[in-house]
């Protein structure tokens, strides 16, 4: 049934955008022309459908007007339709440098963070698909899914004693051989973003690991023996025979991996607070819009919200971005 | 469409879902009634009918209710009190918000919450209309004590748990900022006493620096918040930390000594860990840091990992003996009443029974758990009268402390300085770092005034 649907949909496509936002429309008709359809439907989704309502739609509406409005928390007269301010806010950010420069430290860290979990992760499961006993492949993907379960706030605490300057693990093996001045990981403005990255990646790649190892699995099997009967080797197998056919996990994760907000938790875990590490090295945009609506002053619920806005419209870019780059038959 | 199964069956059991939906709805009104009815005539043939008591909820710190039996004494208050039955329960992620919706609903279920710290937190919530002020409910007690609780408490813990002349705080304990220092260590160095100018103070950790290279012991260290560390050292430089627009003095004479002071205990003498708080909790539990500028509680926390004997707690040093100081830092650990709580005036017996002059029980769990109690009552029946207590003697030199100490501004810029400190603090303290005080005071005092101009409360 989905087959020739799909031939109609490119052959459509094929015509022009024209044709496609006339076929839209026919399509709109023909739902309209069914009436209410089921009506049984519209009882099994209400649950659904309020849910969505009460807990995404409306938020996101809220979200809408808060970032047009100079909503204070601590100021009741800024609340609701009186708190409209137009533009202001969105003039404001234009001139905010610390929001610029959190920015920058957000997609600097997202450059340092995607390349390495995705190597670490791909890597770590296409090994663990290698191994041929269940039990032992088992026991692989709970142990690479571990940090995933961890609490953030417990692993970043975990990690924070790692990284103590004098006598934390990573600078005690250090000394043992043979550096003399170890880094003061998250004490120095120049490691701190570094050192947040690291256990970040760690506790984030299992949840990538399981993705791939999901696509893996997927994979028929008679295109690597058809591959193998070729003479592809064991690294050409991977390249043209893997890599591409993982494209729609590729997709998936790059998506999941580079909104600019990410890093809010463990920034604030790692250092205890909104304060974005030493000297502001690890204030990522999440940090500091948190910091904006829920910590400083009269809790700048509106400003907060505009910033917010602003950085979905980049993470729908950068998805959008990804969406048109990875595109595939399946994806 | 299923012709079975028409659009008007549809609507016509859609209708009696929700008839059926708002019966159910409406039914424990019914039974309500009944069983007030029931009460009424049974009032009438037996005269047992129990009434029925108010829910007196309470919400508190999970580390609070962990720390002092709050459970225990709403037990005992509920074995008085035939009319109320009171509930502590633990605050949750988000309780603050949850609270304020249920206020503006009209339908709020706690009567009262903590734990509040004011000179962080008061200003928030007040102007979020979230508490209310407690006098009055306190001078309308009936409770035994409660006419002394007012009138027995420090003066200046009474300040900090007041906001624009209202009493709104009632404080179980108060903490201030203190010397917490490693007795052993100290009279290893030929120290006896806890330094009492800041020259003491920096002649005893270069002694301590050579005596603990071996073991790597810092001899000092600070805890790393604005109020533990220059914010506390300008308290001991003059009698005026803060300005008349309610912040912290930053171009003073005095922050500039605090700041030097600091940097050189820091940077230029290495007694710190590195930038003079990186790590040094875990140190200290090492039984690697020598002393702590931090809050007397930390100093009790020693006590408990190493013995009464090995850490004592003393009033922080002054810059100069006899300079004009303000103490300390200080704050109330604090339960507010929430504004239009159905129960106030109970909720407020309930602390007074509990945290009241009058219970001397509780008062001396909250000094064996390292808080200074907030009665002046409480210093002479226990710390001085009692034998047993005189481990915790230490106590009556943080209450003469405390005394003479100034609360911070009641406006919510304290934050916004801690912020803008912990900004600049580092460049200043980095190893090499040639920025001078006035400098970063400059920045802070900068950077919080153009962050303060954003705000309109």
């Amino acid at each position: 049934m989905a087959e020739p649907r799909m031939q109609k949909v490119d052959q459509v496509r094929a015509q022009g955008k024209a044709a496609v936002v006339k076929a839209f429309v026919g399509e709109l008709k023909t739902v309209r022309q069914q009436g209410w359809g089921n009506l049984w439907g519209y009882f099994f989704i209400a649950p659904a459908i309020i849910m969505y309502i009460v807990f995404q739609a409306w938020p996101i509406i809220r979200g809408l007007f808060m970032a047009f409005s100079d909503y204070r928390w601590l100021l009741p007269e800024t609340h609701g339709l009186a708190g409209f301010n137009g533009l202001d806010n969105w003039i404001e950010m234009i001139h905010d440098k610390t929001f610029w420069r959190s920015l920058g430290i957000a997609f600097k860290f997202t450059l340092l963070f995607m390349p390495f979990t995705l190597f670490f992760s791909l890597f770590v499961a296409v090994m663990i698909s290698k191994v041929q006993h269940p039990v032992a492949a088992a026991v692989y993907r709970v142990i690479a899914y571990m940090p995933v379960v961890l609490p953030t706030s417990v692993a970043m605490l975990v990690w924070a004693k790692l990284y103590d300057p004098k006598f934390g693990y990573l600078n005690v093996m250090l000394q043992k051989i043979g550096v003399k001045n170890p880094p003061n990981w998250l004490g120095s403005p120049k490691t701190a973003l570094y050192a947040m990255t690291i256990p970040t990646i760690w506790s984030r790649f299992g949840y990538w690991t399981l993705l791939f190892l999901v696509g893996i699995y997927n994979i028929n099997r008679e295109i690597y023996e058809a591959a193998l009967v070729d003479g592809a080797n064991g690294w050409q197998q991977f390249w043209y025979v893997t890599l591409p056919l993982l494209k729609p996990v590729f997709t998936l994760v790059l998506v999941l991996g580079s909104g600019v907000v990410s890093a809010t938790v463990e920034s604030m875990a790692l250092f205890k607070g909104t304060s974005g590490g030493p000297a502001e090295s690890c204030l990522t945009a999440g940090v500091y819009v948190y910091r904006t609506a829920f910590i400083h002053g009269d809790m700048r619920m509106g400003y907060a919200a505009t910033m917010s806005l602003f950085l979905g419209i980049i993470n729908m870019i950068i998805t959008a971005i990804v969406f048109k780059t990875m595109r595939t038959e399946r994806a | 469409m299923s012709k079975s199964f028409s659009r008007r069956d549809f609507i016509k059991l859609a209708a009696a879902g929700v008839a059926g939906t708002f019966l159910a709805a409406c039914k424990p009104k019914v039974v309500e009634k009944v069983v007030k009815e029931t009460v009424v005539v049974e009032k009438e043939v037996t005269k047992e009918a129990p009434p029925k008591k108010k829910q007196v909820r309470i919400l508190l710190s999970s580390w609070a209710v962990g720390e002092i039996p709050f459970d225990r004494t709403a037990r005992e208050f509920n074995s008085t009190r035939d009319d109320c039955e009171v509930k502590v329960q633990t605050t949750f992620e988000g309780w603050d918000t949850k609270v304020i919706a249920q206020i503006n609903e009209g339908k709020l279920e706690w009567s009262a919450a903590g734990i509040l710290t004011p000179f962080l937190v008061m200003y928030k919530w007040v102007k979020t209309g979230m508490v209310q002020p407690m006098e009055e409910y306190i001078n309308a007690s009936k409770q035994e004590g409660a006419d002394q609780v007012l009138t027995d408490m420090i003066e200046t813990i009474k300040e900090d748990g007041s906001f624009e002349g209202k009493f709104y705080s009632l404080a179980y304990s108060f903490e201030n900022i203190t010397f917490n220092w490693r007795v052993d260590y100290f009279n290893a160095v030929g120290v006896k006493e806890a330094p009492k100018t800041w020259d003491e103070w920096l002649s005893a950790c270069l002694e301590l620096k050579k005596w603990g290279a071996k073991d790597q012991i810092y001899p000092t260290a600070f805890a790393g918040a604005l109020w533990t560390d220059v914010g506390a050292l300008i308290c001991a430089a003059t009698d005026k930390p803060y300005t008349e627009e309610g912040l912290i003095d930053w171009k003073s004479q005095a922050m500039i000594d605090s700041l030097a002071f600091y940097k050189k205990l820091i940077v230029e003498e290495e007694l710190t860990p590195p930038h003079g708080t990186d790590g040094w909790l875990d140190a200290y539990y090492s039984g690697k840091v020598a002393s702590v500028q931090a809050q007397s509680s930390r100093g009790v926390w020693g006590q408990n990992a190493f013995g009464t004997d090995k850490v004592a707690t003393s009033p922080i040093a002054l810059k100069e003996k006899g300079i004009a100081n303000a103490g300390s830092v200080y704050w109330g650990n604090g339960v507010a009443i929430l504004n239009k709580a159905p129960y106030p005036q109970e909720a407020t017996d309930y602390l007074i029974y509990t945290m009241g002059p009058q219970n001397l029980d509780f008062q001396k769990t909250v000094i064996k758990t390292g808080k200074t109690p907030i009665y002046n009552s409480a210093y002479e029946k226990i710390i001085k009268g009692d034998p047993k207590f005189g481990v915790y003697r230490w106590m009556v030199e943080m209450l003469e402390n405390v005394k003479k100490s100034v609360p911070a501004p009641r406006n919510n810029y304290y934050t916004i300085q801690h912020t803008m400190f912990k900004k600049h603090i580092v460049n200043f303290t980095e190893k090499g770092s040639t920025m001078s005080p006035e400098e970063v005071a400059e920045l802070i005092y900068k950077d919080s005034k153009e962050e303060i101009a954003k705000q309109k409360a």
